[in-house]
């Protein structure tokens, strides 16, 4: 299920709208703005008030999201349904200069989304600290006991089963239809690395969990963390 | 050597020294083809209507090229070497075969130009795990392995002769290798074994062995690393070929839940807080949420990509290519699941009309306009009615 009420440009019912002010609804059309994705230095300005209308169209979707419960609790259905709530990618605000996403550099802003899996009679909880949206479905095989090697076809780990050599995430840049696109960023071990993902490998950027830039990042643990990210790509 | 072996056991020297002929070559290679083809190779599409025609391609095709590699031996050395060329090539063969099985996963292909070019440059990029104590494995392992063969050789060699046999060999052994190899690729491509020959083509040579070393602990491990770096093209022709023998079985589950994936768009992670998404934080409490979780691709194609087919972004171009199905949700209709996926659009009563309808299991279905019932009025939702809803490109 989709629920696209928080895609740009961020649409909700009155009743939701919390975060004042925000932006109209066409994100400044009236004022003669005209909005587009990526570096858009003429809405910068307002970007408090853009983010402010994105919230409220989270706060919308996520009463959405408890509709969507509360009608699988009173049908009995909660308890044999395995709920996945997650974000397809994320949003920037200019926080790295660029507004939207599939723009400007693979920030935390766009690359980190929520995941939320209940799954009923599971472990409530993960020791991974990483995890992307390739392990989703390695995770919900192994929790219905499929009888099938998910590394045959499958990059992701279980987020059910601990192994400490994998626990960090790969994102990519976003890309259409069969345009290619090498940059990569792995997270993992406290770091962010950035690097390119064709010979000869290059690491173009190394900040902290938080995004901020490191002066002088590990090289051995950078070095490890791309090779783990390279590994990741293969099959069993 | 060859003094000392006379000299201290005579039986095994004349065993070692009995001569073979063609008949015994023939059926060696043969013998020893079929069994590394067996044991090593495995050829893709088990379960599947290709799979004998790929097994004996396949053969033959080791067979012919054992056979090549050992006239060449015989060649370069003067005939010195004698029958036991044949072992040694055998050896070779193999060496190359469970090298490639173990320590690269890749390789398995015709060992051409491209293949030599892209192993230098992963050579060069440090992922080929080569140490002195590999290359001595190595080297100890196609001595043994021509030591073992050799006397297998022999043994064939103690068969009553057959002159007839032997001369029927000489003429018929290659041109029975082609035609069996022509034959195969024939019948799969008249009579439907394979799908299409390209599929033949990316199969037959020695395709299929993946890497055995598991990826994980692995990940630093040189075959997942070898096979990365030499691309992601053939990891997903690999991924292609095993689709189909995949879904040929049926999968068996020890549970079967429904299961209820809700993507809300565009959600970073910060919003995952009680002021803003109060539902999602109670839903939080009592699920899996991994401190840092992260999409696969910055837009919605190769974000959601990776939810439905468990592989990263880099995969995301060649599936469009070729129109490649989310196989995780394949594998789950296979065992009589049923999957739908629901658009919703920015309306509750869009969710509980849309919610319930079946619609294709990989199919994401986006609002063609409003619904009738919307509880108020956007300038998108009026553009929406007049159009198609459509994104810009670049970014959805």
């Amino acid at each position: 299920m989709i629920l696209d009420s928080t895609h740009y440009d961020y649409s909700y019912p009155p009743a939701f709208e919390k975060f004042t002010p925000a932006m109209t609804l066409d994100l400044g059309f009236r004022d003669g703005i005209i909005v587009r994705e990526g570096i858009n230095d003429e809405l910068k300005p307002r970007a408090a008030f853009v983010k402010n209308r994105y919230q409220n169209s989270v706060l919308y979707a996520d009463s959405l999201v408890q509709k969507i419960v509360d009608t699988l609790r009173q049908t009995q259905r909660l308890e044999r349904t395995i709920v996945v709530v997650t974000g397809d990618h994320g949003e920037e605000f200019w926080e790295h200069g660029a507004f939207g996403h599939g723009y400007g550099r693979l920030s935390r802003e766009q690359c980190e989304v929520p995941l939320v899996m209940r799954i009923p009679g599971a472990a409530q909880s993960t020791r991974y600290a990483y995890a992307s949206h390739a392990d989703i479905f390695p995770t919900l095989f192994d929790a219905m006991g499929l009888e099938t090697d998910g590394g045959a076809f499958m990059n992701g780990k279980s987020l059910l089963r601990y192994d400490p050599s994998l626990d960090f995430a790969v994102a990519g840049f976003g890309v259409t239809g069969q345009q290619v696109d090498h940059r990569l960023v792995v997270q993992g071990d406290g770091l962010a690395v950035h690097w390119v993902d064709v010979p000869p490998f290059e690491v173009t950027d190394v900040t902290g969990e938080d995004g901020s830039p490191l002066a002088a990042p590990p090289q051995a643990r950078v070095d490890e963390l791309v090779f783990r990210a390279i590994g990741a790509k293969g099959l069993r | 050597m060859t003094s000392l072996l006379r000299r201290s056991v005579p039986s095994l020297a004349r065993f070692f020294e009995r001569p073979t002929c063609a008949r015994d070559e023939a059926l060696f290679v043969a013998l020893w083809s079929v069994a590394l083809t067996w044991l090593a190779v495995r050829p893709s599409g088990a379960g599947s209507g290709a799979a004998w025609t790929l097994l004996s391609l396949t053969a033959a095709q080791i067979a012919l090229f054992t056979w090549a590699l050992a006239t060449l031996l015989r060649v370069l050395t003067a005939r010195r070497l004698g029958s036991s060329a044949y072992a040694l090539a055998a050896s070779l063969v193999t060496a190359y075969l469970v090298l490639d099985r173990i320590a690269f996963g890749i390789l398995h292909a015709h060992p051409t130009f491209e293949v030599a070019r892209e192993t230098y440059e992963a050579f060069r990029a440090g992922a080929l795990a080569v140490g002195t104590r590999g290359v001595f494995t190595l080297v100890l392992g196609i001595l043994g392995g021509w030591l073992v063969l050799t006397v297998a050789l022999k043994a064939l060699a103690l068969l009553p002769p057959t002159p007839r046999a032997d001369g029927f060999v000489r003429r018929a052994a290659v041109p029975g290798l082609l035609a069996v190899g022509t034959a195969s690729t024939v019948r799969a491509c008249v009579f439907g074994d394979a799908t299409s020959a390209q599929e033949i083509q990316r199969a037959v040579p020695w395709d299929t062995a993946p890497a055995t070393a598991s990826r994980g602990a692995s990940g630093a491990d040189g075959g997942d690393r070898m096979a990365a770096l030499l691309g992601e093209e053939r990891v997903f022709a690999l991924l292609e070929s095993r689709a189909a023998a995949m879904l040929a079985r049926p999968v068996r589950a020890r549970s079967r839940p429904d299961i209820l994936i809700v993507h809300v768009e565009s959600l970073r992670s910060d919003m995952l807080r009680a002021d803003v998404a109060p539902s999602m934080v109670a839903l939080a409490k009592d699920s899996l949420v991994p401190r840092h979780h992260v999409t696969t691709g910055t837009n919605t194609g190769t974000g959601v990509f990776g939810i439905l087919e468990g592989l990263l972004s880099p995969y995301y171009p060649l599936a469009r290519r070729d129109h490649f199905q989310p196989l995780p949700l394949r594998l789950l209709k296979a065992p009589r699941s049923t999957s739908r996926t629901t658009f919703a659009s920015t309306t509750a009563s869009t969710i509980s009309s849309s919610a319930v309808s079946p619609i294709s299991p990989t199919r994401v279905r986006e609002s063609p306009s409003p619904p009738p019932t919307a509880r108020w009025s956007t300038p998108t939702s009026r553009r929406s009615a007049a159009r198609p809803r459509t994104r810009r490109a670049s970014t959805t």
